[in-house]
């Protein structure tokens, strides 16, 4: 079955052999040669594209502007010149050479915009679609380029949740539709899908970004699909928005263009955050811990040494172990590429390197790209191509904080300060749980290394201008590789352990392969176009980890040498055939109607509902064009969407989710001295009935341009209804199951989103522009089977009624003057606290977020000044819990911080923190820390000038800029934390804001140098 | 030629959509699905031994809970434990929930033995071998309800195996007493069908069905039949309180100590030990024993010297404070065995039995073989006099206390005998702990009075 499966992969290798033998030699009959400038400033544009009317041939503008067309048609002929930003002008060429001027645009209404297979004009988009040039971002320092978009694409919450370079980023399109299914967008590199969880497995408490595999250097723009007509047609993978990353390419018939970019500076942590980190010194530790006793009716622990303590508060010293974390961090960003073309074949090549240094020793993130596409015409008719993304990426994530052993910020910050980090002999001391930290910031531990390769080959067929067959087959491979080796003077590797080690190797191959026939035709004002295609996929995740313990000694790192060695191996394999079909109709350009429809069935889900269906209907209507708009001059354009269609969601959930089954592993002796035999147990129970989660999402908005595209602004008003949400429905355990998965459950989220850009001032020297979106998402979990909880201390959870993400916590109400004891709400007044006084309170959603850029241009200068923000967001603050635990964790179990000195002392003092006592601080679910995070944050401040191009000439290049960027230069916030975009990822993707030992966003300033050739 | 893309087009679409119920079809490498588990010979086995290891999870997990009620260790961690040591029991406290569920699990695991085995029929399993081990899971079944009962009360007595989750378990708590009835019920199954013979100390055999029995007529009260029950074991040679107090877990598996051990290797590895062992020692140190007991330990007439209860407890130095670890659980890789039932505790069953039956002298004298065990001095008329009920019954519960220090024995027998209140200052209903807050939730159970 398979093999024959394989049969017309093959006829369709032959393909290009006998395109080869028709070709002919083209007959030339015009060269035109031209140079496209700024109407205003006269600079040439770069990279500008030109379009041959009526036939295929396109080409680009080089490094001066200039471009060179050789084609058999004879003059006079229509061009069709665009480049983003510029209004699309149509230009008749009568003759050689000519200069081509092209204006700006505010609004980008001409920008071709890519969508679901296809594109469209900006002009005549039906769904909600956003386009984002990177370029502009590629120089702040994050390891991903979706963290580097942050605040600048409206309607997508983007977070980068911590000071680690190239890890997980919080990424959400038009909220959160699903609790154990998966809620980051479908990425599409090229026209591949490619994997965008997390293949590590050692290293669990920060998990690393797949996304940052790829170079931002190589992008040429990215598409996020918003709304139900631009996703339906990826169906059952479209739930989440769907996010099209389009790399660079070269032009046909272009020079050969050299490109040298690179930015090289430093990071380090804001120093005004830092004093919310601030620790009680050892005199005033003691002082507290005294209290505490003798609150507790305990004997001091701080008692004259002479009596068996540990010496007077005045006695004890300070040692700093914040001291071997923070460090200046290096960054860079090289890159070099080349692009060009002949008449018949271009090409991208792009070589990059990436090194960022966390401000917390000894993290690391180092990205070493190779990027290669190519696009080659044969013949009239086809064009074979292929896209190819080649990467390293080496990691050194050690482990910030959360668990016990070898995490930085528990061996530092955590640790009271009156404890000395080596002994007299200089041996280094573990007190309590957490390692030395002289230890774990000196060895590195932990280590990983990603090969990933993404790469396509496409062959476009025409056969007609009408009709058209492509065939794409792709795949996504990487591999994960980490190792990591406890040395003996680590807790983990102390004897009688001797040195511990772990290495795992993670593949997973992500594979397609896609057929789409295109027809498009127009009869008079009716412009059609239909799409027929069908989908293969297959993922392949696969895992093999050993692990060794009793090393002869610490120079030995391999698992061969250790004495005791395990092994672990998992395997998983899903799939999904597709067919799908679009239609969209335009009458006028006044109508427009899209129409999709896709039936997806997966190798998830029970053998009931293995068929998923998934429409989408959308219409627009571009009022601009009737005659009662025609002549209302300020009115540039204005265009009203809507849109309803149903979407799907299977990621997130195992490949083997629906049958029972059991797992082995629990191996048992028949008696002493025998070896274990084999033992099975359980692992679920079955669910033939799982389906996929279905979103239906409804979309309506308006388009406006005015004042000749100078303002534009876009609006969005949606509704996404989530059902059968993919679920772990807990069970009473009394089962012998804790949870199933299940379809169960329904969320909503509704929002807005309004994106403004002007052109505020233009000039020939000097220009002004300014972009800013705000967004509102309301997410509600509308029905759920019972309340589900989270986070460690179930700290989050879902209740019906409520959003995700919200804080389960008892209400402190204050303290009381006289007594100093903690006052809680006592919800059912009952007169005692219990679990029935814990509610919801507060949650993670922002209420608005956005950006504000504002671009300035003074002849060869550029500034651009962008500020991110969100209002309404509530954090956890995990780190302040245990900084203000009030002594109940012991002298060498736990730091106190400096704000814990504002405890309740004397009878009438107002305070927040309770007098020192157990029953004050035994609740760690209060309502205290959860602290409002609304920030304002300057994201970047880039200077830049740029050689005129005289001058750059003399200098034999074509173009030469030199910038400045700095990044977090200020952050307006009244959170107590670090920083208030951050999060751990205990309680997986249902936790947000949940802020425990994570390096906050780094400030950074960095030196840029741009050169082509 | 238009033609010929498009044929090959058509192919390949047409070609693809015919593969797919195939295309489609996946199967795990990692599992096996549930109807071809517990269907001939090979998988029972193995059925049977994924439940020594569900059993082992859960009375680790048990123990653990137990230790920190038991008022004999401190929580060097953060987090919920602290609130159980401080007697602050919460229905959403994760630990109680935690061993709950684990519990549950190994019953389920027992029911799928008890109620799947009877209907396989295999020629290389012959019915000595099928009855093994369906009296083992009887066992298990036996020994999970039973530690339920005695720290939350009546418990929900699931006697079926979970087939699916597609509707909600309707099964109510039984009483108290109902519980103990079926753990009785469970034991009576389970010799009836455990083979007899040769000694296996780590799987169940008739030996550790009639000393959970002597245990379960301890919490019942139900002296005569405890004494009988203990006196059984105490008289077989089989079993002896091995000398010195170190020799039954620092050196051998399986000494003459043991009655029932759930074995672990390098693979499988005793979690537990990973809890008691300083970081030094390459654990987490989460439980520790307090210092007053560590104290208490060192003193010899406590302890017992270096090879007596002295050595439950390890030390290191570090900077110049003496700090004190559990040392129960000590290898690496942690292959040390998890004792479940040992003839020290038969010994302190009947001593009790005999007390209550007026028996002065015969209590006397298993509570004066336990400690010259431990070599410590047996009580004379010099200590108390034998008469005198509740000295014997005190001296009962401190022999209990130190010889089970990990073993967490305290806190259950603490309850049983109501002195919990008095020695720990709490309110009546802390004698049984809340029911966790989903199943109150999600499993309609009714919560145990004071927790709502």
């Amino acid at each position: 079955m398979i093999k024959n499966r394989y049969k017309p992969f093959i006829l369709l290798v032959l393909v290009p052999a006998f395109i080869q033998a028709q070709q002919t030699t083209p007959l030339v009959n015009s060269t035109l040669d031209g140079v496209v400038v700024d109407a205003l400033t006269e600079e040439p544009l770069v990279g500008a594209s030109l379009q041959l009317e009526g036939v295929t041939h396109s080409t680009k503008t080089d490094g001066q502007g200039k471009f060179r067309f050789v084609t058999g048609q004879k003059f006079p002929y229509t061009i069709f010149v665009s480049y983003i930003g510029y209004k699309t002008q149509r230009v008749v060429a009568d003759g050689s050479p000519i200069t081509i001027r092209l204006e700006q645009d505010a609004t980008l209404l001409d920008d071709v915009v890519v969508v679901g297979y296809g594109t469209r004009s900006k002009r005549n988009l039906v769904g909600s679609v956003s386009k984002i040039d990177p370029k502009s971002s590629q120089s702040i320092p994050e390891g991903s380029f979706d963290a580097q978009l942050q605040g600048r694409i409206p309607g997508v919450q983007i977070a980068s949740n911590t000071g680690i370079p190239g890890q997980d980023v919080f990424i959400r399109v038009r909220g959160t539709t699903s609790i154990n299914g998966a809620n980051a967008p479908l990425y599409i590199v090229d026209g591949v899908y490619i994997n965008s969880s997390s293949l590590q497995h050692i290293n669990q408490e920060r998990t690393p970004s797949p996304i940052a595999d790829l170079n931002p250097s190589d992008i040429e723009s990215v598409e996020v699909l918003k709304d139900a007509v631009a996703t339906a047609i990826y169906g059952s993978r479209g739930a989440n928005g769907v996010i099209i990353i389009t790399t660079k390419s070269g032009a046909y018939g272009s020079k050969t263009k050299v490109n040298l970019a690179t930015t090289t500076g430093w990071g380090w942590a804001p120093p005004e955050r830092l004093k919310h980190w601030e620790l009680a010194n050892g005199a005033e530790f003691a002082t507290l811990i005294n209290e505490y006793n003798r609150n507790m009716g305990q004997a001091l622990y701080f008692r004259p040494r002479s009596e068996g303590g540990a010496g007077l508060p005045e006695e004890q010293s300070t040692y700093d172990r914040m001291a071997y974390v923070w460090q200046t961090a290096a960054i860079g960003d090289y890159n070099v590429s080349v692009d060009g073309g002949s008449e018949s074949v271009n090409y991208y090549v792009g070589l990059g390197h990436n090194k960022q240094e966390s401000i917390w020793r000894p993290i690391d993130f180092q990205r070493t790209s190779f990027k290669f596409n190519l696009n080659a015409r044969l013949g009239n008719r086809v064009t074979l191509g292929s896209s190819n993304t080649v990467s390293g990426v080496f990691r050194n994530p050690a482990r910030a904080a959360n668990g016990t052993q070898g995490t930085l910020l528990q061996s530092s910050l955590n640790i009271p300060t009156h404890l000395p980090i080596f002994d007299e002999q200089g041996k280094p001391l573990i007190w309590g749980t957490p390692d030395n930290i002289a230890v774990i910031t000196d060895e590195s531990n932990v280590k990983s290394k990603t090969a990933r390769y993404i790469g396509n080959l496409f062959l476009d067929v025409e056969l007609s201008k009408k009709l058209k067959l492509k065939s794409n087959w792709g795949l996504d491979y990487a591999n994960f590789d980490e190792a990591e080796y406890w040395e003996t003077d680590t807790k983990t590797g102390a004897p009688p352990v001797n040195g511990s080690a772990s290495s795992s190797l993670t593949r997973n191959l992500n594979w397609f392969n896609e057929q789409t026939i295109n027809y498009t035709d127009r009869i008079a004002s009716h412009q059609f176009n239909v799409l027929l295609g069908n989908t293969l996929q297959g993922e392949v995740l696969q895992n093999t980890h050993a692990f060794g313990t009793n090393f002869p000694s610490d120079a030995f790192r391999l698992i061969s040498a250790a004495a005791n060695q395990t092994a672990n191996e998992s395997f998983s394999e899903a799939r999904l055939v597709s067919f799908f079909t679009a239609a969209n109709y335009n009458f006028d350009d006044r109508y427009l109607l899209e129409l999709t429809y896709r039936a997806d069935a997966s190798s998830k889900f029970g053998k009931n509902n293995r068929w998923g269906f998934f429409p989408s209907a959308g219409a627009a209507w571009r009022l601009k064009n009737e005659s009662f708009l025609k002549d209302v001059s300020f009115l540039s354009d204005l265009k009203w969407r809507i849109g309803y269609g149903v979407t799907g969601n299977q990621e997130g959930i195992g490949a083997y989710a629906s049958p029972g089954l059991w797992t082995a592993g629990s191996g048992y002796p028949a008696a002493y001295g025998s070896a274990e035999g084999p033992g099975i147990v359980p692992l679920q129970s079955p669910n033939p009935d799982l389906k996929w989660e279905r979103t239906a999402q409804f979309n309506t908005g308006l388009d406006v341009s005015l004042f000749d595209n100078r303002l534009g602004l876009e609006f969005n008003w949606y509704h996404k209804y989530t059902s059968d949400v993919l679920l772990a429905v807990a069970v009473s355990r009394v089962t012998g199951f804790s949870s199933y998965m299940s379809n169960y459950g329904e969320i909503s989220n509704k929002g807005f989103e309004l994106a403004i850009t002007s052109a505020n001032i233009r000039t020939k020297d000097f220009s002004w522009n300014t972009a800013f979106n705000i967004s509102q998402n309301r997410n509600l979990v509308e029905k759920i089977a019972a309340p589900m909880n989270f986070a460690t201390r179930d700290v989050v959870r879902i209740e019906q009624g409520k959003p995700l993400y919200s804080f389960w916590m008892y209400n402190q109400l204050g303290v009381d003057p006289q007594t100093g004891d903690i006052i809680y709400e006592d919800v059912n007044e009952d007169g005692s606290i219990t679990v029935a006084d814990r509610y919801l309170i507060e949650d993670a959603w922002p209420s608005y977020f956005g950006g504000l850029t504002n671009d300035f241009r003074y002849k060869g200068f550029d500034l651009n000044v962008f500020l991110t923000y969100s209002l309404g967001n509530y954090l956890y603050n995990l780190n302040r819990v245990f900084g203000e635990r009030g002594g109940t964790l012991g002298a060498i179990n736990r730091s106190l911080w400096k704000s814990q000195l504002d405890r309740w002392t004397t009878p009438g003092q107002i305070t927040d923190l309770p007098r020192l006592t157990s029953a004050n601080y035994s609740i760690y679910q209060n309502s205290r820390y959860v602290e409002d995070g609304s920030f304002l944050r300057l994201r970047q401040l880039a200077l830049g000038y740029t050689l005129p191009k005289v001058v750059a000439a003399k200098l034999k290049l074509s173009q030469l800029r030199f910038s400045v960027i700095a990044t977090n230069l200020f952050l307006l916030t009244g959170y107590t934390g670090l920083d208030p975009e951050t999060n751990m990822g205990v309680g997986g993707d249902n936790s947000q804001g949940y802020d425990y030992g994570t390096p906050p966003q780094p400030r950074t300033f960095q030196f840029g140098v741009n050169l082509s050739l | 030629m238009k033609k010929k893309y498009f044929i090959v087009f058509l192919l390949l679409a047409g070609s693809l959509s015919n593969a797919c119920e195939g295309f489609l079809e996946v199967s795990p490498k990692h599992a096996i699905p549930d109807d071809v588990a517990i269907v001939d010979a090979n998988s029972a086995e193995q059925a049977v031994r994924g439940l020594y290891r569900a059993a082992g999870s859960y009375i680790q997990s048990y123990t653990l809970l137990n230790l920190l009620s038991g008022g004999d260790v401190t929580f060097n961690n953060v987090g919920d434990p602290h609130l159980i040591i401080a007697y602050n029991f919460r229905a959403d406290n994760a630990y109680f929930d935690g061993t709950w569920g684990s519990a549950y699990r190994a019953i389920n695991q027992a029911n799928l033995v008890i109620q799947k085995l009877p209907l396989v029929s295999d020629p290389t399993l012959s019915d000595t071998r099928k009855n093994q081990l369906i009296g083992e899971a009887y066992f298990f079944r036996a020994l999970a309800f039973f530690d339920l009962v005695r720290v939350w009360g009546g418990v929900p007595l699931k006697l079926n195996y979970t087939e699916n989750l597609n509707q909600p378990l309707d099964l109510p708590r039984s009483s108290t007493q109902e519980t103990y009835a079926q753990v009785e019920a469970d034991l009576t199954q389970a010799s009836g069908l455990l083979a007899t013979g040769a000694i296996n100390r780590i799987r169940v055999g008739q030996d550790a069905v009639q000393a959970l029995r002597s245990r379960l007529y301890l919490y019942q009260a139900r002296w005569a039949d405890a004494e009988q029950a203990a006196s059984a074991l105490i008289g077989d040679s089989d079993y002896e309180l091995v000398f010195p107090f170190s020799a039954w877990f620092k050196a051998d598996f399986g000494t003459k100590e043991s009655i029932l051990e759930i074995a672990y290797s390098a693979q499988n590895q005793n979690g537990f030990r990973n809890n008691l062992q300083h970081q030094t020692r390459g654990g987490n140190y989460s439980y520790a024993p307090k210092a007053a007991v560590a104290n208490l330990l060192t003193d010899p007439l406590v302890g017992g010297g270096a090879n007596g209860r002295q050595s439950l407890v390890g030390s290191i130095t570090q900077a110049g404070a003496t700090v004190w670890y559990g040392d129960l659980y000590f290898r690496s890789p942690a292959t040390d065995p998890l004792y479940v039932l040992r003839i020290a505790e038969q010994y302190l069953i009947r001593a009790e039995a005999r007390l209550r039956r007026n028996d002065t002298e015969g209590a006397l004298a298993d509570i004066n073989a336990v400690r010259g065990r431990a070599n410590l001095a047996a009580y004379t008329a010099a200590n108390f006099a034998v008469t005198d009920v509740q000295a014997l019954s005190n001296a009962i519960e401190e022999e209990r206390r130190f010889e089970f220090l990990f073993e967490g024995d305290r806190w259950p027998n603490l309850v049983r005998t109501g002195r919990a209140k008095a020695l720990f200052g709490l309110e009546d209903h802390k004698l049984v702990y809340p029911i966790p807050i989903d199943e109150v939730i999600i499993g309609g159970l009714a919560q145990n009075p004071e927790y709502d």
